[in-house]
Order: C-alpha cells, then structure tokens, then sequence
C-alpha cells in the first residue's frame, strides 16, 4: 500500500481515503490500545480519540519515518492520557517508588496464543501493565518510560521486573494447569 | 535462553494481536474529523469579529468622546473651513449673501466670545474661564449629541450577539459500559458467527456478560485461576483482580501497599512503597494580546480618574507656572528675542495673569503583544509581556508660527528657559481673518485640532486570579500588575502659559514610565486549545509623563477592551 499518496489524499479530505487509512490500521491498533485498559469499551475509546487525534495532525506526519509507527505512537500516547485522566485507573496507577526489585533470569516458553497473552497481561495492576507493555512490547527504554509517565528510572525498572516476575509465575502455572489438564484428559 | 528471550516472545506474541472495533467507532471519528474542520473554521470568524468589534467599539468610544467635547473654535474652524471650500462669488448677491448668512450663523452665536478675544487680555480669560460651558452648548446645538449614543448602542448589541460554538467534542461510547470477554471459544465462534453474517453490523469482538458461574471459566486453552486456586505466593489483591478480570469489570481497584509488601513469587524481599506524585502538564504558555481603547492625561497621581465620563476636563499644564517670574502683560505680541543661552526670562515687570490651555481630550489607544504566562495554581497565573502601547490625546491649538529669525524663549519649570523656533500659538490668539484674509470672519476665532501621540514598547508583569471556577458560567479572572514601558518616539506639546505658546521639546518627556494595570476578563473557548480571555482593562501611569523637575504632574491612562489568546506551551 502507497502510504504516502494514502495520507496526502487524507489530507485532501477525501473520506474514502480516511476511511481504507482507519480500515487498514484499526485492528492491530485496537489491538494496541486493548493491552492498556482493562476492558474492550475503554480500549475502544482509546482507539476513537486516537484516530481522531491521527486524522487531526496527519499534516505533522513527514514522511519520513513509518506511518504505522507513527500512528502506534500516538495511540500509546492516547493511551497513556486515557489512563491518567479515567478515574477508574488514577487510583491503580500509582508507580511506588521502590528501589529493590525481585532479579529474575526465568525465561519460560510462552505457549500462550497472542490473545490469551494479551488477557494476562491485562490482569496486572494497571501500573504494572502499564510499564511491562511500554517496555517489553513497545521497546521504550526506562529512560523514556520514566519521561512519559513522569516516574524515575528505577521506580520504572522496578515496576517492569514486579511485572515480569507476577506474569511468568501465572505462565508458569497456567501452563502447569494446561499440562494436568491434558493429563487427564486422556 | 537469553535474557531477553522472554520480552522477544512476549513481543512477538503482541504484534500478532489484532481485534476488530465496532462499527461504532469510525463512525464517532468520522464525525468528530469534520466537527472539528468546522469548529476551527467557527473560531477564527468569532476572533474576527471580536477584533473587528473592539477595533470598532474603541473608534465610536472615542469618536462619542471626542463629540462630547466639541470646544467653541469648532464652529469658527467650521467657518473657516467653509471659507476655503466655498468661495463667494462677488457677482452674486442675494444668494451670496444668504450663504453668508446662514454659514456665518454660528459665528453670530459666538459674536460673544469673539469680541471678548478682539481684545488679547480679556480674550485669554475669559475664554480660559468658561470654555467648558460655551462648547457644550453649542455643540449640542450644532451636532446633538444623541445620535453617537445610539450608534455605539447599536453596535455593541451586535457584538454581543456572536455565539460561542460550544465545544461538543465527546468521547462517546460511554453508554457502552463494562463490558466483559467470555473464554476465547466463545469469542472465536462469536466471530466466526459474525463473519458468516454479512448482513449483520456487529464487529468481531462480541460482548457477552459473564455469570458468576463464568468466574473460573476458561481462556482458550489456560484456565483463568481461582482464586481459592492461586498459590500462596500470589499476594491476595492478585486473588482479588482474578475476580475481576474474569468477569472484565475494570474498577478501579486501589494498589495496595500491601502488594510490594509481601514477598513475591520469588521469595525476594520488596522495598517500602511512597507513591510519587505523575508529572504535572506543562505550566508554561506562551499567547498573543491586544486592547483597544481611548487614553487621556490626569494632573493626579493614581485614580484621579478624571474625564472619565466626560465630565471633566484637563488642561494642559503650564510648564511656566511654577517660574519665579510674573507673567507678561502683552504677551500677545511679546517677541522676546531669543538669546539662546537658555537664562531664565524675568517677568517681574509684568502682572497680567498667564493663559490656560485649551482642554486635553482623550483620543484612540491600543497596544498588541505577545506575553508567557506561567500557571503557579489552577487559579493563580503570572504572565509576562513584550508590547507595543499606542496612546493618543487631542487638544485645540492656534497657528502654528515658524520664527527661525525671531525666535522666543519660554520658561520651563521654575528655573529654566528654552529657545524655541517653531511654535503654535493658543486655540483663538487669531482670528480667522488673520488666517484666512477674510474680512467676513472678522470676528471668528482660529484653532486647529493637535493630536499628540505617544509610541512606548512596554513590559507588563501581571497576576491573574480566577474568581469562579468556571463550571456553570463562564470563568472570571481579576488581573493586576505593574509595566515597564520606554517611550519609543513621541510627537507631543508643552505649554507655556505666560506667553501663551505651545511648542516641542522632546527631552522634557520621560523615557520610562511606571505603569498600574489592571483588568476583569471572562474566558471563551476554554477547552479548545487556544483559550481567550476578553474583557476591560486599565492601565495608568504612575509617574509623569514630563519630568518632575519641570512639571507637577501629567499622568497618562487608558481604559479599553483587551483580549489575550493562549498560543501554545512552551
């Protein structure tokens, strides 16, 4: 797909043209925005003030780095302001600030399909959520994250490594369950 | 295995998850997309028409002013004026004569104040002494003064009407509520179900409400934990969520110290929890201001407010006045030959008293600029400006007398003298004869409009209190503060009263002025994201306008509607 001619016909103002950009990218952002909140109302929200911000500022896009990139970014960055301003998750998302945190060299197989990943993750508490999804889906350092959620570094390590270690323990034992399960079965 | 094995899997895992919104949704940012085209397009004709509203509210303000005080000369000027336009013919007669006549009618009124000015002495008082009464009625006779009322009533209804375009921007999708995901079998054979049906709206995720029972129901191919089923290493607000995640219902659960308290899967220890505070929005801003309005000159210090209706008038200062010599008793005709050694003139021998100005009235002002404004509370803002301040007052003089040859010397203040080449002399010294070599206007007095024009480039430190909190009504909010100002250029009189002159000197006046200011805005448009605020100011002087040395006090104030526009952060 020719992004370019894709955006300068959004920029037009043609709706065909918004509507294959909105089409196309939808569903992996949706995808984006369901690992961030905790129900697929709010990641739907997030995905509408996202286009919307998207179809807003697509003359700031350059051109130069990937669209799909670009469009990823604003909506971790909806996200993000989603969270912070919903009342159901300022009390959650709270970042401790810790400076021990649990080391852990565990890395367990993930079996797990995308979706049911995904559902796992959306079991942590909100901050960890948060953090574990900056890092280790999105690729932010704790630097950034520290920048984007106005946390210290640490407190963002400390935080991601809460997280990992909560999620490979529920790995670990979700697939503990799966193998009596298939046990039995038989 | 490598230690980012894991985040490898787990990212790759991620990147394949893809689900399909509602309908619902595009549908929202297809209206909001052009909702907001429209929107942008509302704002800039409303900043349009308020600009053009104060521009024209701050000319009719003055124009109404500036009608309100129509001095007595007005009329000679008039006839003058139809003298140079209008010649008579000297062949004609009865219709001649008639012009005459009627254009002359006011003159006739003023036959009063024209044979007191036949005399140079008693012209200079009694035309000093009952300016006030004379303008008033004449000029309400020759203009009537009802009609300016009633246009700038006119007008400012009509920039009352302009409608604020609400910000109607919703999120939507609130209706929706929680909503909760089934097992993965349910959602994958909702969505098979949902792709058969091609007729059908509904998107692919597909939200069914979970029973109790569903607590502990499966997810694919793993089974959501129970929470009599997770092992004690699971801090019990986990055991809490489990029930929550598996009926979806995202409250909003408090994180608990208690969970970094306990020790975690790991068995490591955790460190004391403080929550910090989130990184605050930014507290900087940066806008654009403008303010128009009329200025006028005080003899006080502050909040002598004086001519603020109309009511009053200020004269001119005599810079003379405070000189430890008497006044000329011809000084009409005086010609003092200029020595140019700028000695101090002795007026002992002459008793006479000295002239008084003609009024000074208040003319158009306005000021533009850019200012940052840091917000120290959501009520309290600090903001500071780089403007340029435009302030005008008008007042009538007489003809203007270039005597390089003949230059006089004027005092100034109590121990100074100046030489002085170029000059005008006080509105009604000549008659329009003089002027015009008419022996018709005999009788009528001359003067000419001076408009005096101040140019400053100001800096204005001001505090802004919001007074409500702008839920209901719109938000209100007190302003106050101090200014900085430099006068950039300048084209201005000073009057001397002994012998009746106004002149130029530009070093008598201040260069840096101390400026009050003050206001009362209301907010417009405050969750868009260029918020204005609009509403009256005032801004007045806090020193002289000329040196103290030399003067007692012209203090320079202007009142006006202002308008600030948030920009952007910075």
């Amino acid at each position: 797909m020719d992004y370019n001619r894709l955006v300068k016909d959004c920029l037009k103002g043609l709706p065909e043209a918004q509507r294959q950009l909105y089409e196309h990218f939808a569903e992996s952002m949706l995808g984006v925005c369901y690992r961030y909140t905790k129900s697929v109302a709010d990641a739907e929200d997030v995905l509408q003030e996202g286009f919307i911000k998207i179809f807003r500022n697509l003359h700031q896009f350059k051109f130069e780095g990937e669209l799909g990139g670009w469009i990823r970014r604003i909506m971790v960055n909806t996200a993000l302001n989603y969270l912070k301003k919903n009342s159901r998750y300022q009390t959650d998302l709270s970042f401790p600030e810790t400076s021990l945190h649990p080391v852990s060299d565990d890395n367990p197989e993930v079996t797990l399909q995308a979706k049911d990943l995904a559902e796992l993750i959306r079991q942590l508490p909100a901050g960890y959520q948060t953090v574990f999804n900056l890092h280790a889906v999105e690729g932010f350092s704790h630097v950034e994250i520290g920048k984007m959620l106005g946390i210290n570094e640490g407190t963002s390590r400390s935080q991601y490594a809460r997280a990992r270690a909560l999620l490979i323990t529920w790995l670990k034992k979700t697939s503990v369950e799966t193998k009596k399960e298939t046990y039995v079965r038989p | 295995m490598s230690d980012h094995e894991f985040e490898k899997q787990v990212h790759q895992k991620l990147q394949e998850l893809k689900l399909r919104p509602s309908d619902g949704v595009w549908m929202e940012v297809q209206r909001n997309i052009h909702q907001g085209k429209s929107r942008r397009r509302i704002m800039w004709w409303w900043m349009a028409a308020v600009f053009v509203g104060i521009t024209a509210g701050g000319f009719i303000l003055y124009t109404y002013t500036a009608q309100t005080h129509t001095h007595t000369t007005d009329v000679a000027k008039t006839a003058v004026t139809s003298l140079s336009t209008t010649k008579p013919t000297e062949t004609s007669t009865n219709s001649t004569s008639d012009k005459h006549t009627t254009t002359l009618q006011p003159v006739t009124e003023k036959n009063t104040t024209g044979e007191e000015n036949a005399s140079p002495n008693a012209s200079s008082q009694s035309s000093a002494q009952q300016p006030t009464n004379v303008s008033n009625e004449s000029s309400a006779e020759a203009t009537g003064t009802k009609q300016p009322v009633i246009a700038a009533t006119t007008i400012i209804n009509k920039s009352k009407k302009q409608v604020q375009q609400p910000n109607t921007y919703n999120p939507g999708n609130k209706n929706r509520g929680e909503q909760t995901f089934t097992n993965k079998l349910t959602y994958e054979k909702q969505r098979h179900r949902t792709n058969k049906n091609k007729n059908g709206v509904l998107g692919t995720i597909v939200i069914m409400e979970a029973p109790e029972q569903a607590v502990s129901s499966t997810i694919g191919d793993i089974e959501v934990p129970k929470p009599e089923n997770l092992n004690s290493t699971m801090p019990a607000r986990v055991n809490d969520r489990d029930n929550t995640i598996a009926t979806n219902k995202a409250t909003a659960t408090p994180f608990s110290n208690k969970l970094l308290l306990l020790p975690d899967s790991l068995g490591n220890t955790t460190a004391v929890a403080q929550p910090i505070q989130h990184r605050k929005p930014s507290l900087w801003h940066w806008g654009a201001m403008a303010d128009a309005g009329y200025s006028r000159i005080a003899e006080s210090r502050l909040f002598q407010l004086k001519g603020l209706l109309g009511t009053e008038k200020y004269y001119a200062e005599d810079l003379a006045a405070r000189s430890n010599a008497s006044p000329s008793g011809n000084n009409s005709t005086n010609n003092f030959s200029g020595t140019a050694n700028n000695q101090m003139v002795n007026w002992s021998a002459y008793t006479a008293p000295p002239k008084k100005a003609s009024p000074i009235q208040a003319d158009f002002s306005f000021s533009v600029g850019l200012f940052v404004q840091r917000t120290i509370s959501p009520r309290l803002k600090i903001s500071l400006g780089l403007e340029y301040n435009y302030i005008s007052v008008h007042t009538e003089v007489g003809q203007k007398v270039n005597s390089a040859a003949n230059p006089i010397v004027v005092n100034v203040g109590p121990s100074q003298a100046t030489v002085v080449k170029t000059y005008y002399k006080s509105a009604g010294t000549d008659t329009a004869q003089t002027i015009s070599g008419n022996a018709s206007y005999a009788n009528a007095t001359y003067s000419q409009r001076y408009t005096y024009r101040f140019h400053y480039l100001e800096m204005p430190l001001t505090v802004s209190w919001q007074i409500n909190k702008g839920r209901r009504l719109p938000p209100f909010q007190l302003e106050g503060g101090f200014s900085i100002a430099r006068l950039i250029s300048e084209d201005a009189l000073h009057y001397e009263g002994i012998k009746g002159v106004y002149y130029k000197d530009n070093d008598l006046f201040n260069k840096t002025q101390i400026n009050f200011v003050a206001g009362l805005s209301v907010g417009l448009l405050q969750r868009s994201k260029h918020p204005i605020w609009i509403g009256p100011n005032l801004r007045y002087a806090l020193n002289g306008l000329v040196n103290k040395d030399v003067s007692t006090g012209q203090y320079a104030w202007s009142t006006g509607i202002s308008i600030k526009v948030l920009l952007g952060k910075l």
